[in-house]
């Protein structure tokens, strides 16, 4: 039995050599093997963290930014919307009780006024509106067909009261009936803004529209003939960290919010826009949307 | 004789509802309006004024940016703060510059009436009822120039900015704003605006 056991291994000792090397070395590819596996897979995980990271940073900022901007409405709301609303109130309440004892240049005064205001405020709160609608991420946006000389021709139409009262003439130079593929809603809010900056900071002259396709998009541009920007307003218009009230240029009204709204629209739709302005001159901003 | 009544504001719907009740519940008639701080300075050298409605927060800066200026050159104005803000924020403030009238712009039409003619007939100002609100809100403890710089802080001003417009040095900045941010015991500036927000601190 000895001999047998003996000679089983003589006679297989290179096989069962052969046998623990070959299971060595799959062991050892084995181990290789699943070792890279488990590199890869953490490369991959730690590449994910790190762009999960980077987005949750980004949407922490757009939130943070958000925050500044709500508190920013608040205070827009709480002193340019609810203080002119009280006293539009207590004015027209004041012109019903004693109208008898007015005179009749001081009712037109008031009645003026009340108009005015009144619209002001009209154009504010749809403006505050057309922030908070696009607040939402999840709003789904399609471009579509439209007439931007048709657009442009009712923009127009809401600021035309004003217009007149400031000697200030609208002109819209887009080739009529010139269908444009974009967002439409975007592009309305975005021209709306500018318009009402425009006359804003215009006392009188011209504020024209013009626009037409390119190779590559479509460039609007919006003139006017105002009191213009200084070059650091501009810049503090274009930085990152813009957040309020720099259109409070020489003593004229405006709260900041316009370019705000202008802004974060345009980057919704990847669209790029360039302030040129000269002091007392005027200023065009031009719009560019790609395809 | 009639009061030389300047009213200074920067919503020209709150100036016509003011000279409106001046003038048709009151019956005074000189009446000027200006809308800046600007305006204002420039109206007080053209006409000898009476009697001052000042708000506070204006488009060019706010009315404590001047009211020492004003104190020094006309010591004869009588002021009356009309705003929005909160008394218990900004009345100690203003204390300092001796003005005593303080309106707040949330009052209704007949206090606000009687208010006016006190202030106008130059009787005595109301005596301050103490607020108990007063002690709780956090804004209360800034001192004028704290408030000043407030006000520019909250609209996004970096201390370079805030230095310039303010014309103080950067230091000086840098000392108030790190001021109050201890009053407020805020750290960071987002905590700043939130709770000016929730404090109804306009901006």
């Amino acid at each position: 039995m000895q001999f047998i056991k003996e000679g089983y291994f003589q006679q297989n000792w290179p096989v069962i050599v052969c046998l623990i090397a070959f299971c060595c070395v799959l062991c050892y590819i084995t181990v290789r093997i699943t070792l890279h596996r488990a590199i890869t897979r953490q490369k991959i995980f730690k590449t994910l963290l790190e762009r999960k990271t980077r987005e949750i940073k980004q949407k922490n900022e757009e939130l943070e930014k958000n925050d500044l901007i709500k508190t920013r409405l608040i205070s827009i709301i709480s002193h340019d919307l609810v203080s002119p609303l009280k006293f539009i109130h207590l004015t027209s309440k004041n012109l019903l009780e004693n109208k008898y004892e007015m005179s009749a240049p001081l009712q037109d005064e008031m009645l003026f006024e009340i108009s005015n205001s009144s619209k002001e405020l009209e154009l504010l709160s749809t403006n505050i509106l057309n922030w908070i609608k696009y607040q939402n991420d999840n709003r789904r946006m399609k471009k579509e067909e439209f007439d931007l000389y048709e657009m442009v021709n009712q923009i127009f139409s809401i600021f035309q009261g004003l217009a007149r009262q400031k000697r200030i003439e609208f002109v819209n130079s887009v080739n009529s009936g010139l269908i444009v593929y974009q967002y439409m809603e975007p592009v309305r809010i975005v021209l709306y803004n500018l318009i009402l900056n425009a006359l804003n900071f215009t006392e009188k002259g011209h504020i024209t529209i013009s626009g037409g396709k390119t190779e590559k998009g479509i460039l609007i541009k919006v003139r006017d003939e105002g009191i213009g920007m200084t070059p650091e307003q501009i810049n503090n218009i274009m930085s990152e960290h813009f957040i309020v009230s720099s259109a409070t240029v020489d003593n004229r009204k405006g709260n900041g919010l316009g370019y705000l709204i202008i802004k974060d629209l345009l980057k919704l739709v990847d669209a790029k826009f360039v302030i040129k302005s000269q002091k007392n001159k005027g200023t065009m901003v031009s719009i560019f949307l790609p395809l | 004789m009639q009061p030389n009544i300047v009213i200074a504001d920067d919503h020209s719907m709150v100036r016509k509802g003011i000279k409106l009740i001046l003038q048709s519940n009151l019956g005074y008639t000189n009446i000027s309006e200006v809308t800046t701080c600007n305006e204002l300075m420039n109206e007080l050298q053209k006409k000898q004024c009476s009697h001052l409605l000042l708000d506070i927060i204006f488009s060019d800066g706010t009315a404590l940016e001047v009211i020492g200026n004003i104190r020094q050159l006309y010591p004869e104005l009588k002021v009356m703060i009309f705003s929005m803000q909160l008394a218990e924020v900004y009345g100690d403030a203003f204390r300092q510059f001796d003005i005593h009238y303080f309106l707040s712009k949330t009052l209704g039409e007949e206090e606000t009436t009687s208010y006016l003619k006190k202030f106008l007939n130059n009787e005595a100002p109301p005596s301050q009822v103490p607020n108990i609100f007063s002690q709780s809100n956090p804004f209360s403890a800034l001192s004028p120039r704290e408030l000043e710089v407030i006000h520019y802080l909250l609209n996004g001003y970096q201390t370079k900015d805030i230095s310039r417009t303010l014309n103080l040095s950067m230091s000086t900045i840098s000392t108030l704003k790190k001021r109050i941010f201890e009053k407020t015991e805020t750290e960071n500036f987002k905590q700043l605006l939130e709770l000016a927000s929730l404090y109804n601190i306009n901006f």
